[in-house]
């Protein structure tokens, strides 16, 4: 049994004059343990199929089952428990509260989700010493570096060990040093923890770092490619992948050059 | 006009987050015009009495009202422009001109001025009849009132307001054109402060001043004496230390012993790491530091006024004791003036309950008080006049409040007013009084007490001895008096007639001069003059006739008119603070919706947020309200102590009438922002 499994699903946007299909009848899964990504040029309905596979938006028909159940239908609370206690997300613009400390942004999930403070404390601990924030607990966002900031999202993303973690374009205001460095402490996760990872991203190097591409243009599934070898093989891979699609692709992105 | 249009659309888009502000400015209009109404109609003013003062206190209060219209008016303008500095920056980006931006911002001023305008106009014509009968019911007038208008008071209105609005509206428009681009764009500086030592040096040290303040206040007659190293003065050097140490210490509190609390309470972990209160203590701690200063402002102010209703209602009180004293009886005149007062009460009608008369001795004394405070009598050394028991109990019929009394012949009971006597402990020891009569020269006074049959007015120097029949007889009186009380219902006839005979008998009196060096005491005594006598040059004077039901009537007059002004001040008061706090909180909710959509992804329901939004909420409006009322409290406490145990049940309820309208506010702020927060 697939742990995502999306079922023609679709998401329109817009009132009855304006209608704009974000979506059009997409079906995928992801198993367990799996490190997708998914690309596609800007506006291809990318965040809006994860959103939905994150529950954090609705398809306007179709089916998304996560681990079996079925979360199209759920109330909002249940939902809302779900998202705390299993989803991990990290987002482009990092969304860190800009009004509480590292520390605060960090421990966040675990505190919503009413554990006790050793318990917290010692997951804090675990994850600053993986991501090496220990120095900048008591800064707050302003006060720390672009890089930093991705990786106290990621820290929040993953403190409460999720088994499914969604990133949106995690790398997309990350310079290349940060960027690898990011991609790799998710692999590390993907590895060592077993957590499901689904990436978004239109950047062809954030993307070699999975182990399968999806490619979605104009709100459908266009192609698959799976790695089977380096990863620089499957980079070249994904390049040639989005020639083909083109129409707003980013073949030259800033990482090119970078390999 | 494009231009016309488009300030149309914005300021119609704008209208809800507006409302607050266009409902003070409303509400005030109502109140200038319903005041100014008051004052310039014709046919309403004349009927009251003491129209002259009721029309200054109308036409002054709407002057100051415009004043606190045109600061909150600069205030609320300027915090709007502040919130749309980026909306000017991105018009100019797009090409249009300065000046034309200018411009659509003087256009969307003005049309909001004039909905307030018609708005507050509209509502004062309705309500001004409402107003007009609180203002006569509470000077005790009944007059049938219908509806008034005037031209006069809505040009001045319209005219004042508007001048209000353009120029506001000039400023904003030209602050627009001097507005560089980068300043426009200028991101906010950051919010987040780390503790430091400065936050638990003046956190520490607010919160000391303010215990000090409030120990201080709440102790106050025991404090005082800590403080006689200032003299006499000491009594007004203390109230002046705890309000200094109130004013720095309220300030203090809100720019670092809040931080510091909220952020210890952050660092607890075993309280902070729950739900979402790490949120909320941070958004708290943002959200008191940038309302520190207007938080401080309507600390301070709430207290004043509070202070002043409270001291109001105390000084009323006051003023009341003060006549309860001075003529406790509808009507006390001289026998020989008797027989014309009589026979006009009878014509008119008058019910007369009960007649009482007897006979005072005045003769010279002499006494010494001790007292704590330098409000003191010290020592007396005049005329005194003197009753008989016998003439005190009889008069209990007409009196019930006069304490039953038992004398020997040695003793008496001496009779002082409470006024000469504040704040003094009633518990003099071993006093005695001398007298200067062949045969009586001294007697021990048995008690002190404050409530003189006949009332005060009726006693030479405003001082008297009871003494027991046998002494009375003996005592050898330099003069005499025989006031007759007549104990009448206080109606509006026989107020009126009261007036009437005070007008007519009001200026006669008996004076009395000293014979003799006052320094010598031995060959002191007192001459009665012959009334009347108009012109005032003897030491000590006697009215033959005193009413008392004219004088309630004043009395009433001069609270109702200051009851109602202030009233209608503190509500402009509290409107105006309330819709500026509420104004910087739904501001601060279109930044905060980022904040709130991560929440919810993060797994947040809907009901947490609403929580924490009303948390914060509350204690952003309710902290300030809530400490003026401390503050108050403090101060009324003292001034309590100071003025004798009066009423403070006017100013509580003001108090509570606050804490109801910023509740309410609090409450549509609530709702507001957590709507705001939860739009996609
Ligand atoms: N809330 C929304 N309302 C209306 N249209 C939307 C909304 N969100 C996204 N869209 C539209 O749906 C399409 C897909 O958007 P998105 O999923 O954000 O694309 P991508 O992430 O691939 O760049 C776009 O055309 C976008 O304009
Ligand atoms: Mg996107």
């Amino acid at each position: 049994m697939p742990l995502i499994d999306v079922h023609d699903v679709h998401k329109v946007y817009g009132h009855r004059l304006s209608l704009v299909t974000a979506v059009a009848g997409i079906s995928l899964a992801v198993a367990q343990g799996e490190f997708v990504g998914i690309m596609g040029p800007s506006g291809a309905g990318k965040t809006t199929l994860l959103n939905m596979m994150a529950t954090i938006d609705r398809p306007t028909s179709g089916q998304i089952k996560i681990a079996g159940k079925d979360v199209t239908y759920l109330s909002e609370r249940v939902l809302a428990k779900f998202r705390r206690e299993q989803l991990g997300f990290i987002f482009q613009d990092f969304n860190l509260l800009a009004a509480l400390t590292v520390r605060e942004n960090i421990i966040l999930p675990l505190t919503l989700a009413g554990l006790k403070v050793p318990v917290i404390e010692e997951a804090l601990q675990k994850t600053v010493h993986l991501l090496g924030l220990t120095a900048i607990l008591a800064r707050y966002p302003d006060e720390i570096s672009i890089g930093q900031k991705q990786r106290v999202a990621c820290g929040r993303a993953i403190i409460n060990q999720p088994q499914l973690l969604f990133a949106d374009e995690p790398t997309g205001s990350l310079d290349s040093q940060a960027a690898t460095e990011l991609l790799r402490y998710l692999t590390t996760i993907n590895q060592q923890l077993g957590t499901t990872i689904v990436l978004v991203t239109h950047d062809a190097f954030t993307a070699s770092y999975c182990k399968r591409i999806l490619f979605i243009k104009d709100g459908a599934i266009f192609s698959e490619i799976v790695r089977q070898g380096s990863r620089q093989a499957f980079f070249q891979q994904v390049i040639d992948m989005q020639a083909t699609i083109g129409g707003g692709g980013n073949a030259n992105g800033p990482f090119t050059t970078s390999i | 006009m494009v231009l016309l249009r488009l300030a149309f659309k914005n300021a119609r888009a704008r209208f809800s987050h507006y409302l607050a502000y266009v409902l003070a400015c409303a509400l005030a209009i109502t109140i200038f015009f319903s005041f100014n109404v008051m004052a310039t109609t014709a046919k309403f003013l004349p009927a009251v009495a003491q129209q002259q003062r009721v029309r200054f206190a109308l036409l002054t209060t709407s002057f100051f009202i415009v004043l606190f219209m045109a600061a909150f008016m600069l205030y609320a303008n300027l915090f709007f422009m502040q919130q749309r500095h980026q909306e000017i920056g991105l018009f100019n980006l797009l090409g249009v001109t300065r000046w034309r931006i200018g411009l659509l911002f003087f256009l969307e001023n003005l049309l909001l001025g004039l909905v307030s305008l018609v708005l507050g106009l509209l509502l004062g014509i309705l309500l001004s009849k409402l107003l007009a009968m609180l203002l006569l019911r509470l000077l005790d007038i009944t007059l049938a009132t219908t509806l008034l208008f005037s031209w006069a008071a809505v040009g001045q209105t319209t005219s004042i307001f508007l001048v209000l609005v353009v120029i506001l509206a000039v400023m904003d428009a030209s602050l627009v054109y001097r507005h560089r681009l980068a300043e426009l764009f200028r991101q906010k500086p950051p919010a987040t402060s780390h503790i430091s030592i400065w936050h638990y040096l003046g956190g520490g040290i607010g919160l000391l001043l303010l215990g000090y303040a409030y120990w201080s206040a709440q102790n106050y007659s025991s404090v005082v004496h800590h403080y006689l190293f200032f003299g006499s003065t000491a009594f007004m050097v203390l109230p002046l230390l705890i309000l200094v140490a109130v004013l720095v210490g309220t300030y203090l509190f809100y720019q670092a012993s809040l931080s510091l609390i909220l952020q210890l309470l952050r660092r607890h972990k075993r309280f902070s790491y729950h739900g979402l209160r790490l949120v909320t203590l941070a958004n708290l701690a943002q959200r008191l530091k940038r309302n520190g200063s207007i938080s401080w402002l309507v600390t301070i102010l709430t207290a004043i006024t509070l202070t002043i209703l409270g001291s109001m209602t105390i000084l009323y009180a006051g003023t009341q004791s003060v006549l309860n004293d001075e003529q406790p009886v509808a009507l006390t005149v001289e026998k020989q003036l008797s027989a014309p007062v009589k026979k006009a009460l009878v014509q008119a009608r008058i019910p007369i309950r009960t007649t009482q008369t007897a006979r005072l001795k005045v003769v010279s004394a002499r006494f010494k008080l001790r007292s704590a405070l330098a409000l003191n009598y010290g020592a007396y050394v005049g005329p005194i006049s003197v009753i008989r028991l016998t003439d005190y109990h009889a008069m209990q019929q007409i009196q019930p409040d006069l304490p039953a009394l038992t004398l020997t012949e040695q003793q008496s009971v001496l009779l002082i007013r409470q006024v000469s006597n504040a704040g003094q402990a009633s518990h003099q020891g071993r006093l005695a009084i001398q007298l200067n009569t062949p045969q009586i020269k001294k007697l021990a006074v048995k008690q002190i007490s404050h409530v003189f049959p006949y009332g005060s007015s009726n006693y030479v120097g405003e001082t008297g001895l009871v003494v027991s029949d046998q002494t009375y007889q003996r005592l050898a009186a330099d003069a005499q008096t025989q006031p007759l009380a007549f104990d009448f219902a206080h109606t509006a006839k026989s107020e009126r007639v009261s007036k009437h005979l005070a007008k007519n008998y009001g200026q006669r009196e008996w004076q009395f001069q000293p014979t003799t060096n006052k320094a010598n005491f031995a060959n002191l005594h007192f001459q009665q003059l012959m009334h009347p006598v108009t012109e005032n040059n003897a030491n000590y004077s006697l009215p033959l006739l005193n009413v008392r039901y004219p004088r309630v009537h004043d009395l009433r007059t001069l609270f109702g008119l200051d009851a109602y002004i202030t009233g209608f001040v503190s509500l402009i008061f509290i409107m105006a603070t309330g819709s500026i706090i509420m104004l910087k909180q739904l501001a601060e909710a279109a930044e905060n919706r980022s904040q709130y959509a991560l929440l919810a992804k993060l797994g947040l329901g809907r009901h947490a947020v609403r929580q924490a939004i009303y948390s914060q909420t509350v204690v952003t409006f309710l902290l300030p309200v809530g400490l003026g009322l401390v503050n108050a409290y403090f101060a009324l406490h003292i001034l309590n102590v100071w003025l004798n145990q009066l009423d403070l049940t006017f100013a509580y309820i003001i108090g509570l009438v606050y804490l109801v309208v910023y509740t309410g506010y609090c409450w549509l702020t609530a709702n507001a922002y957590y709507k705001l927060v939860q739009q996609k």
